[in-house]
């Protein structure tokens, strides 16, 4: 199972739209989420959010993750080792079933240490022994 | 089973019952009014209280980014976990009402509490 697979597999809790990885940086080492949302709109919703899970380590120890819920959408953000998860969701996705998947990902995602190449699209009928 | 009753919705014989005070030892409660001024049951609360406030402003920041549009509410989940909904008057400010547990419990049942209409 990939990176790539282990992001498209969130996807499947009801609500989930998308998810990336960043390392400390908040470089993108991952990512499943639309192509509208560029890399630097990710690094920076995803630093703001890094600081917003430190804030809230500083009042309640071992913080795992922190859901933020908007008229919009929901964002949640957690640690996968040194790297951090963002999860972008409807307004309505349970906490209790993110927190679950979260934790069933972090162990493997907290391995990738460099930006994973995007996996190539599925062949075209059109192409190949089709064509 | 059409005998059960839900205790989230009741019907007119068996109206709901109310969300029971977090069982887990050590609830906080804070609040948060207008500049950020923190009101809290405790000392410990209103550390929580400050801690949240910051993060869900740096929260806003992100639903900026995102067109997310308002922050409704900001979770904390993990050995504990904390809850508050979050309101944005006219002048911009961030307003809070939030409870928290240092062990045990979820954002579900301190949402749930909450909304029983606790105050400070």
């Amino acid at each position: 199972v990939t990176p790539h697979d282990t992001l498209r597999l969130l996807r499947d809790i009801p609500g989930v739209a998308g998810s990336y990885l960043l390392d400390q940086d908040a470089k993108v080492l991952v990512r499943d989420v639309s192509a509208d949302l560029g890399d630097d709109l990710l690094a920076t919703v995803g630093s703001r959010a890094a600081a917003a899970l430190s804030a809230a380590d500083q009042a309640m120890s071992e913080t795992v993750g922190v859901t933020m819920r908007f008229a919009r959408l929901s964002v949640y953000c957690s640690h996968a080792g040194t790297n951090l998860l963002v999860l972008l969701g409807a307004p309505s996705t349970s906490t209790s079933a993110v927190k679950m998947a979260l934790r069933v990902s972090a162990t493997s995602l907290a391995k990738v240490d460099a930006p994973e190449p995007a996996p190539q699209a599925p062949r075209q009928r059109g192409e190949g022994i089709w064509g | 089973v059409a005998s059960e009753v839900s205790q989230e919705t009741g019907d007119d014989a068996n109206p709901p019952l109310p969300p029971q005070r977090p069982s887990v030892a050590g609830l906080r409660v804070f609040a948060v009014r207008e500049a950020g001024h923190v009101v809290a049951d405790s000392e410990l609360s209103s550390a929580v209280g400050d801690a949240v406030l910051y993060a869900a402003r740096l929260a806003d920041s992100v639903g900026y980014h995102l067109g997310a549009g308002e922050l409704q509410a900001i979770e904390i989940f993990g050995r504990g976990c904390a809850y508050a909904r979050v309101t944005t008057p006219s002048d911009g400010s961030l307003q809070l009402e939030g409870c928290g547990v240092g062990y045990g419990g979820t954002t579900e049942e301190l949402r749930a509490w909450l909304e029983t209409g606790a105050r400070l």
